[in-house]
């Protein structure tokens, strides 16, 4: 089969969201072979797969051009492994057709992010879902049927969150935005110099009954949610509900990064201007480089693109142009960061037999609070399972100050064969 | 007066070590400066087997394995009384797995000649083909870095004491460590691959080694699963070996081994080893080829001069005593280990031969 592997490029990208998008463009302008890998069916990323309502006309022109693009895209493709293979990289994917492998000369990392669980006594019961995760359900065609929402948590996430529930049929309780009124003052001179932003605010906030400065203390049921314990931390209420949506902002997926080597300063990939790792080489763009929003990824896509085929020059006129929407963008992802702040009264809210690892079932009290990564993992086994610690990682970051254990292969689940090199 | 003594290491080997003297009411101090059942423990596979490469190795195993047995392990320890079957492929193999059936009969061992129809029902994932196994059932499966910290555990309450620092040398009559020199009756070296910088007489090399994990599949596999080949690829001193060694986890989970090199202390995967080691497993067992590897790590057996590890007193320097270089046996034989250790320390009966061991002979093995 001539057409198998390795796929061979000069610039692979990872992930399909909208910097990979941009990057993967970027360097198919400039002539490059470009190869696309993606988890999903369709590209778009988190951001734009699933929209059922038309994407925005950003995300349309871009998906558009790029289906006309010579950018080979390679769906369904769980990046697995990567390592250096001179003079380039090689990457390893699970695909539904089997093992596949591609190699560059360079490639740009734009894994993109994932929601943030923080743990609260009856988190895990059906019923209380991930913010994104619940909107993703609700895309797919859930129906709420006049059934009790309530959706909380932090971070601007949440409002589309609760447009969509309502647009599902939900009875929408609220909106609970554990920042404080006096924290999201702090939003509107930003709003003021992104009126798009600012309108999707008021357009979704005025709608909702949006609570500032309360948070979910409980979720009480025994099969299934059916009510939550709610507080601002003087005042307590329980809600009846049925489903309770609840994100904490994002997560970046530093998995691929961390494995090859790059470095990383606390949830984020160190970059330079060109938007190169530590690593020569190796670009990345987006959430990978801390949470900042659609806008970063696309400025900085397209610089990560062109620095990695060779075409970065930055004093053109159009680099000044994507630096400059690049600083604004990180900006605002700054300030966002600053004003949705996770309150320290959330760590106290996981009681000793809170689970803190749903897929070894470890509870909060299992966990020496001298123990660091490592020791907590071999003792307890947290981390050890199918989720590779994504979601108890953070937790125990949260609630510890732990810092990521190392990072192994398979860097995401991948059926054995597909571990098994071609023989020579 | 109670002897003051030192253990330096907490892997599986040291933590049994301290435990065991501790209840022969010696004052134990630990040192560990890393994390306890960190180092080789965690990365090991905890396969409580009986080997027979040797008869001093068909001694030792069958007693680490024995005294296991009799330990109340709490749940922590996740204790599996799977047994072991040695899986015969060839004619070849049908005569060493009779062999080694008589070697073990003569220990008063219990095994099971399954013939190829009988091996297909114990284990039906198994390919079609083979020619049959022998089932060891008094072989059992622990949590390796769980053990330890029982032991450990066990030997803090029965008053030991652990010191998280790093011993930096050995003295006479005792050890400098970070925060300062500390005097006793016997110093104990178990510091595994960390024993050569404190002595570095005692060469102890990394052999290296990969496992798999799996996602959860219950009931695919019910015995830890051997080939009969695994000695050969154990104690040969070729560059790089696989065998096939699969092992069924409480929470359903298969553990996949083995590997062998000597590759120094580098722990980044060897893909193409790693990727010969899935091979042999997906040969044995056919419908592993679709089942999720969830993590893969490596880790560095401490391998000593000889075939068995060295226990015993260190004759250049009266009260120091060693008890390294277990290789791939350490949670099999520690407590075996800490037995021989309360003879040479407190003159405790020991049920083994110690002579093998001593580090005179094993060096010159």
């Amino acid at each position: 089969m001539a057409e198998r592997d390795p796929i061979t490029a000069d610039v692979a990208v990872v992930g399909a969201g909208p910097a990979g998008i941009a990057a993967a463009l970027a360097a198919s302008s400039m002539g490059k072979r470009v190869c696309l890998l993606d988890e999903g069916f369709n590209p778009g990323g988190q951001i734009w797969r699933h929209r059922a309502d038309p994407a925005p006309r950003a995300a349309r022109r871009l998906l558009a051009r790029l289906a006309q693009s010579s950018v080979k895209i390679l769906p369904h493709a769980s990046v697995f492994d990567a390592y250096p293979d001179a003079p380039g990289w090689r990457m390893i994917a699970s695909t539904p057709e089997g093992r596949r492998e591609v190699t560059a000369t360079s490639v740009v990392l734009a894994c993109g992010a994932r929601e943030r669980f923080l743990p609260f006594p009856g988190w895990t019961l059906p019923g209380v879902v991930g913010a994104g995760g619940g909107q993703a359900l609700l895309k797919e065609g859930l129906e709420l049927q006049g059934e009790s929402v309530l959706v909380a948590g932090t971070g601007p996430l949440l409002l589309p969150v609760a447009a969509s529930v309502r647009k599902a049929k939900g009875k929408l309780l609220g909106v609970l935005e554990q920042a404080s009124q006096h924290s999201l003052l702090r939003m509107a001179p930003l709003l003021l110099v992104r009126p798009t932003k600012a309108w999707q605010a008021v357009h979704l906030g005025w709608a909702l009954p949006y609570r500032p400065g309360w948070w979910v203390s409980e979720a009480i049921g025994t099969e299934r949610l059916e009510a939550v314990r709610v507080s601002n931390g003087t005042r307590h209420e329980v809600m009846e509900c049925r489903w309770l949506f609840c994100g904490f902002g994002l997560v970046p997926n530093l998995e691929m990064g961390r494995g090859l080597g790059c470095e990383a300063r606390g949830d984020a990939l160190i970059v330079d201007e060109s938007q190169q790792t530590s690593k020569q080489g190796i670009f990345a763009a987006g959430e990978v480089c801390g949470i900042a929003g659609v806008d970063a990824a696309l400025a900085e896509g397209s610089i990560a693109g062109l620095a990695a085929a060779g075409a970065w020059n930055p004093q053109d006129a159009s680099a000044d142009r994507l630096m400059r929407k690049r600083a604004k963008a990180r900006r605002m992802g700054l300030a966002m960061d600053s004003i949705f702040r996770l309150r320290p009264e959330l760590k106290a809210l996981p009681r000793p037999d809170t689970l803190v690892c749903r897929c070894e079932d470890v509870s909060l009290g299992a966990i020496d609070p001298g123990w660091n990564a490592r020791e907590t993992k071999l003792c307890t086994r947290a981390g050890m399972g199918p989720c590779q610690g994504r979601v108890c990682g953070p937790i125990l970051a949260h609630q510890f100050g732990h810092l990521s254990d190392s990072v192994r292969i398979p860097l995401k689940a991948a059926p054995l064969n597909h571990l098994i090199p071609e023989e020579p | 007066m109670k002897k003051r003594v030192l253990v330096i290491g907490v892997g599986i080997v040291g933590a049994a070590i301290a435990d065991r003297l501790q209840a022969e009411d010696c004052s134990v101090t630990l040192f560990e400066s890393y994390i306890p059942g960190g180092g080789t423990t965690a990365a090991a596979m905890g396969h409580l087997v009986v080997l027979d490469d040797s008869p001093a190795q068909l001694e030792f195993t069958a007693r680490g394995v024995d005294l296991w047995r009799k330990e109340p392990l709490p749940a922590r320890c996740e204790r599996e009384a799977c047994g072991t079957i040695w899986v015969a492929s060839g004619a070849e193999d049908v005569d060493e797995a009779r062999a080694k059936a008589d070697r073990f009969a003569r220990k008063g061992l219990e095994t099971e000649w399954l013939d190829a129809a009988r091996l297909r029902e114990r284990e039906p994932s198994l390919r079609k083909g083979l020619a049959g196994g022998l089932r060891v059932p008094g072989d059992q499966v622990v949590y390796p870095v769980g053990a330890a910290r029982w032991l450990l555990d066990r030997a803090l309450e029965r008053g030991a004491v652990l010191r998280r620092e790093q011993v930096l040398a050995l003295e006479m009559g005792g050890l400098r460590a970070d925060s300062g020199r500390f005097q006793a009756d016997a110093v104990i070296l178990a510091a595994g691959l960390g024993t050569s910088h404190l002595l570095p007489e005692l060469p102890i090399q990394p052999r290296k080694g990969h496992l798999a994990i799996t996602a959860r599949v219950p009931g695919l596999i019910h015995h830890q699963l051997v080939e009969l080949g695994y000695l050969k690829s154990a104690h040969g001193r070729v560059a790089s070996s696989v065998a096939f060694n699969v092992q069924p986890r409480a929470t359903g989970q298969l553990l996949i081994g083995s590997s062998r090199e000597f590759a120094g202390f580098d722990a980044s995967p060897n893909r193409e080893l790693l990727g010969r080691m899935l091979r042999l497993a997906q040969d044995y067992v056919p419908s592993l080829a679709q089942v999720p590897v969830i993590r893969t790590w490596t880790g560095f057996r401490p391998c000593g001069p000889g075939n068995l590890p060295v226990i015993g007193p260190w004759p250049a320097s009266p009260g120091l005593f060693v008890a390294v270089g277990h290789e791939g046996l350490g949670i099999t034989t520690a407590p075996a280990t800490a037995e021989l250790m309360a003879h040479h320390i407190v003159g405790a009966a020991s049920f083994l031969d110690p002579d093998p061991f001593l580090p005179g002979k094993v060096a010159h093995a």
